[in-house]
């Protein structure tokens, strides 16, 4: 029963993990039909740079609660700072080339993630945590590390605000309007453009956050860090459908749980048990759970 | 063939434009006179709903000028040459299926625009104002074809640019849109595609036709409809009326 | 351009000629190449970037001239990597058994992965795939059935191999077994490309939905693409199989599809030959760039120089970044300029810059 409870937990742990890498790939491709493979390298340098902020702080080897939440805040402005970059800088001119798009974003994800190589070290370094996010609850027997809870909270909160942001703000009528119809969302006067860099921001910003969280679920990072999980988060926008952060909400619990208990019984089984799921799905629903067809 | 500049909202003089590699307008001139309706005519695959793409920004001209009140909007950005006060409604309607009818006005009211708009929609189309919180997917053609041409009059636009309204509709439908349309004519000035000739007929001042994406025509709608030969040359079959 | 024509026909013949004499040419090239040109070295260098370039060339046929992006290359690859291996270390095979294995285990592989890959379209199938590379590397990766040899991976067993195959003195003919593979796609692939199947490939990448039009349904010819470009991909594992002497599980990764990405990008997706020399290209700076890393001249330079210096990959994320922005024709696109269709602009849709009434000329 508590190993039940265990993987349960973490599996719902490493699901809000992927729903914050997810969201936003999913929102950008709703809108901007770009498929982001940079955005493993805001991942990892959300993990970076709540790493080198705690190390600042207060050392390398502990954390305390303000550096650790400093940290948060400082993963998240680095992730949608580069998003922003990235989105103004490069991906602009190539608006009307997808492929090409999609290329430069594996070339950027590319050159960022091993930046974080050339400036820190390639191999990997353990992550700092303040003592009683390391330290583990009892639930029903069960001996769950906190930092499981707080993952799941702030994915429980990101899927709230950004429901709230879709469907009650201005904006986020252009980012639902933009996914169904770009081009009509223009001719209605609307600077895409400008829609284009939020929801790039923001979906930084969010895989900031997912890989300070990350770093501190795995308990260490390295330069490959994001894009081991990106392979993932593409599974969960897949099956989610993508455009919907609903469905990559519930994806990504389908997927976190499958994995936890596949692994448990052997060491490939829940890798391979989420593929499988993605064929299933594909063969059955081919535009994800909730995805609209297009 | 050309009317006097000084009288014309929108003109486009020699516009080229490709759709990939294909040369598809190969010299459209028209002018669009303030407070008219101008009616553009062309058998299908004529370059119609280029030549009104091209004006709004959504298929670049390569080639040629296009002027809105004597400014230069050839190369300007879609988004731009809109908020000058011009208001869309596209082919095929392209309203967006899932937002509300309510979303898909508040989409298109522009910020700092007044309520005047709003409250013309709901007489004009009083089964939009009951329907607010429907989702546009799920309402009939001529309930959507209602809700495109509303979200191009919530704004005080000074040039419309209407393609094709009566396009699968049925005949009910069609009068219905043609009302509406009667009502705000005269209000602003309107750039019409229109292939059903009756409703061309009904709303049109001037007349306009195209073919493979070169201007053969211009002269009063009137004239239009009283030379067959001209139809029969030009308009050819798809024209009903 | 009347006199080039007899020129250009010559090139490659040239090309050829020189490259089959190479592990008899005792030259030294410095700078280039460490050793001279026949030691087996510079004739392991040259090998490998040929196996490499037919799989980039076998890439190619999918996303150059089909229009579709798959990330699951890699698995193919790896098939003929591992399966062969597999098949003559675990269950004592011979080579031939072996290879026939492998060629036809990519060949139901490629067909599942396809037949549910298609299902999906553009940037969903690209995802799709590299879902089912991903489980390829997840087998090989953590050892399932003990087969693979995990991370470590597995190495080929020599003895079951023909005597002129193993050893540092016979690198020479690995080198033209190679080569001549490499011919062999090169020629396959051209009759493909040129077959009437090849021409609808190249509609599809133009519009699909005008193939749709013509009455032809796209999914079979797309599944055809896809099916040969693996199986020749697995036949480039082959071959890379032989030459590295061992299965690893860099093979079955999705970085690999990348590598071939870039390889393509680098070379030009617009031309067969291309993809080769990008491949080519690619393998020589991934593995002197690592050489001169190491040397004096960069551990002289500020640190600041020093460490993206350091970083082949790194470097490649920057060449690929400046690639599609500046040069998306890649070296095939800068030499032959013109005459080529480049890929981009007939997907992307956009309007071509060129002034009315003058295209035609300029194109001849
Ligand atoms: N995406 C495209 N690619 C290539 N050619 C196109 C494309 N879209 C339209 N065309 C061609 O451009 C020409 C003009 O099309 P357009 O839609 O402007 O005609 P139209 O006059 O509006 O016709 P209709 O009465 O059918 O609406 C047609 O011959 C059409 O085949
Ligand atoms: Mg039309």
């Amino acid at each position: 029963m508590s190993t039940i409870i265990l993987l349960t937990l973490t599996g719902l742990a490493l699901a809000a993990m992927y729903f914050l890498l997810a969201a936003g790939l999913s929102l950008i491709f709703g809108l901007m039909d770009v498929l982001n493979f940079a955005h493993g390298a805001f991942f990892t340098w959300g993990a970076y740079a709540a790493w080198w902020t705690i190390a600042q702080i207060s050392g390398e080897f502990r954390a305390s609660t303000p550096a650790f939440l400093l940290a948060l805040v400082v993963a998240t402005i680095v992730g949608a700072v580069l998003a922003a970059a990235v989105e103004v800088g490069l991906l602009r001119p190539l608006y009307q080339r997808p492929i090409y798009q999609v290329l430069i974003t594996l070339g950027i994800g590319l050159a960022l993630s091993q930046l974080t190589a050339v400036i820190w070290r390639p191999d990997a370094r353990t992550f700092p945590q303040p003592r009683w996010l390391a330290d583990t609850s009892t639930v029903l027997g069960a001996r769950v590390p906190n930092n499981r809870f707080l993952l799941i909270l702030a994915a429980l909160a990101v899927l709230a605000g950004m429901l709230l942001f879709l469907r009650k703000t201005r904006y986020g009528l252009i980012v639902r309007a933009g996914a169904e119809n770009r081009e009509m969302v223009q001719a209605l006067g609307i600077d895409v453009d400008r829609a284009f860099t939020l929801v790039f921001a923001l979906g930084g910003a969010l895989a900031g956050l997912g890989g300070a969280f990350g770093a501190a679920y795995f308990g260490s990072i390295d330069p490959q860090f994001g894009s081991v999980n990106l392979i993932f988060a593409f599974i969960v926008v897949v099956i989610g459908g993508l455009g919907s952060v609903t469905g990559s909400a519930l994806a990504a619990v389908v997927i976190g749980l499958a994995q936890q208990f596949g692994n448990y019984y052997t060491t490939w089984a829940g890798d391979f048990v989420v593929v499988l799921l993605l064929a299933v799905v594909l063969l059955v629903r081919p535009n994800g759970l909730l995805g609209r067809l297009r | 063939m050309r009317q006097s500049g000084a009288e014309s909202l929108l003109r486009l003089t020699d516009l080229h434009t490709f759709i990939g590699e294909s040369h598809i307008l190969q010299g459209v001139s028209l002018d669009v006179a303030p407070g008219r309706v101008t009616v553009l005519l062309g058998r299908n695959g004529a370059g119609k709903t280029t030549t009104l793409r091209s004006v709004l920004g959504l298929t670049p001209a390569a080639g040629g000028t296009i002027t809105f009140d004597g400014g230069d909007i050839t190369r300007e950005r879609p988004h731009r040459i809109v908020r000058r006060g011009v208001g869309y409604v596209p082919e095929d309607r392209d309203v967006f299926g899932g937002l509300t009818v309510d979303e898909n006005l508040r989409l298109a009211q522009r910020p700092g625009t007044t309520a005047d708009g709003m409250a013309l929609v709901h007489r004009l189309f009083p089964d939009l104002e009951r329907r607010a919180g429907q989702r546009a997917g799920s309402l009939s053609g001529g309930q959507q074809q209602m809700v495109a041409i509303a979200r191009a009059l919530v704004n005080p636009n000074r040039l419309l640019v209407i393609d094709e309204p009566s396009k699968g509709l049925a005949p009910v439908v069609v009068s219905q849109v043609t009302e509406a349309l009667a009502a705000i004519k005269g209000t602003t000035t309107i750039l019409l595609v229109e292939q059903n000739l009756a409703m061309a007929q009904a709303l049109g001042d001037d007349a306009v036709i195209i073919d493979n994406g070169r201007t053969v025509y211009t002269g009063p709608m009137a004239d239009v409809t009283a030379d067959e030969q001209l139809q029969a040359r030009y308009l050819g079959a798809g024209h009903s009326g | 351009m009347s006199g080039g024509g007899r020129w250009r026909s010559l090139w490659p013949v040239a090309v050829l000629l020189a490259l089959l004499a190479v592990p008899r040419l005792d030259l030294q090239i410095p700078v280039i190449f460490d050793g001279p040109l026949n030691s087996p070295g510079t004739l392991q260098l040259l090998a490998v970037g040929f196996a490499l370039g037919i799989a980039a060339l076998s890439y190619n046929l999918l996303f150059g001239f089909t229009g579709v992006l798959s990330f699951g290359h890699a698995l193919f690859f790896g098939t003929g990597v591992y399966l062969p291996t597999i098949a003559m270390r675990q269950w004592e095979w011979a080579l031939g058994p072996a290879i026939a294995f492998a060629l036809l285990g990519s060949l139901v592989l490629a067909s599942a992965v396809g037949v549910l890959a298609f299902r999906t379209h553009g940037v969903y199938f690209a995802m799709v795939t590299l879902a089912f590379a991903q489980a390829g590397a997840v087998i090989v990766g953590k050892n399932v059935g003990e087969l693979t040899g995990g991370e470590e991976g597995l190495s080929l067993p020599f003895r079951r191999l023909p005597k002129w195959m193993v050893g540092v003195v016979n690198t020479d003919n690995l080198y033209w077994l190679t080569l001549a593979t490499l011919i062999a796609v090169y020629l396959v692939a051209l009759r493909l490309v040129t077959s009437p199947t090849g021409r609808v490939w190249l509609g599809i990448r133009e519009n699909e939905r005008r193939v749709e039009m013509l009455g032809l349904r796209p999914f079979p010819f797309k599944l055809l693409a896809f099916v040969l470009s693996g199986l020749l991909a697995t036949v480039a594992g082959i071959v890379y199989l032989f030459l590295v002497g061992g299965a690893t599980p860099r093979a079955v990764s999705a970085e690999f599809t990348v590598t071939l990405l870039l390889m393509v990008i680098i070379g030009g997706s617009g031309s067969l030959w291309g993809p080769v020399a990008g491949a080519l290209l690619y393998h020589y700076l991934n593995v002197r760039l690592t050489v001169w890393a190491g040397s004096d001249v960069v551990a002289d330079l500020p640190a600041l120089l020093r460490q993206p210096l350091r970083d082949p990959l790194f470097i490649f994320g920057i060449i690929f970044v400046l690639l599609v922005l500046f040069f998306p024709r890649g070296l095939a696109g800068a030499f032959v300029g013109r005459r080529l269709r480049p890929f981009g602009r007939s997907l992307g849709g956009a309007v071509p810059a060129t002034p009315i009434g003058r295209s035609e000329e300029l194109d001849r």
